[in-house]
């Protein structure tokens, strides 16, 4: 089993979370807001004159009560380019992602996953919890679901819309027999635009005012598209 | 997954948070690859 969070992270330090490995297919996992370049020199790598981007810990709630914004701490990344100047990386536990400056930030955890909002106005645990109403203005939301604890289900339902590799590890899940067989779709959505980089690396937009992978969960459907960038499962498709 | 949703007025922070994750990569097979 294979450890994303110790290739991802590999200079900061997430309080107490940086040094918690995920015994799990991570997938579908946000890691793509982990692997910024943390430090200068990583930065230079990729542009001229690098800034230091803010960083923001974010407060949370979950299955063993509520996180304090101080609980996640860490280093800023650095970033090239105008963009920087806008933007802040924004943690919370195992998962952070940039997002527009001064925005607000919460997580919600639990043993199945981390996942992180990041929106204009406040949203707090009520408002995010699986049976609110959908997100409808602009969001940034990065999640990492653990592909063996309860997490599994999201991770076989979003490997099944995308990854053929891991169609042993989706039909060991509904071969459980604890989510019905119906939930799991061997094929992306219509209307989604799917590139896929590797048999476990994927990116993809749902486009505005449809259901696609992009609005199928927490984010509601409108007049804007829903992208995510590629992101996929640290795990070897034969271990699946 | 990181999904990012920001109004027009925005696109050049879309592309921003897109694009620095592949480009820190160098390749997005090394998501796939871990270790």
């Amino acid at each position: 089993m294979l450890h994303p969070v110790s290739i991802l992270l590999p200079s900061a330090n997430l309080g107490g979370y940086s040094a918690r490995r995920w015994r799990a297919c991570a997938v579908l996992a946000g890691i793509t807001g982990l692997a910024l370049a943390f430090g200068p020199v990583a930065a230079n790598a990729f542009g001229p004159r690098p800034q230091p981007v803010p960083f923001v810990g974010c407060p949370g709630d979950g299955q063993t009560g509520p996180v304090d914004a101080s609980e996640t701490t860490g280093a800023a990344p650095w970033l090239a380019g105008d963009a920087a100047s806008h933007l802040a990386y924004y943690a919370f536990r195992s998962v952070g992602v940039l997002a527009p400056r001064s925005w607000r930030c919460f997580g919600l955890y639990g043993s199945d996953a981390d996942i992180l909002f990041v929106t204009p106005d406040p949203h707090g645990f009520e408002d995010l919890r699986a049976d609110a109403p959908k997100l409808q203005g602009p969001v940034v939301v990065i999640a990492r679901h653990s592909g063996e604890t309860s997490g599994r289900f999201e991770v076989a339902a979003v490997a099944a819309r995308l990854f053929p590799a891991a169609r042993h590890f989706v039909h060991k899940v509904i071969a459980e027999n604890i989510v019905a067989a119906s939930h799991f779709h061997f094929a992306p959505y219509k209307t989604d635009t799917v590139r896929r980089l590797s048999s476990t690396v994927a990116e993809f937009v749902t486009p505005p005012n449809r259901k696609g992978l992009g609005t199928s969960d927490r984010i509601a459907a409108n007049d804007q598209p829903v992208a995510a960038s590629p992101f996929g499962c640290p795990i070897r498709a034969t271990t699946w | 997954m990181t999904l990012v949703r920001l109004d027009p007025d925005l696109r050049r922070e879309v592309r921003a948070i897109l694009t620095q994750t592949e480009r820190t990569l160098g390749s997005p097979e090394l998501v796939g690859r871990g270790k």
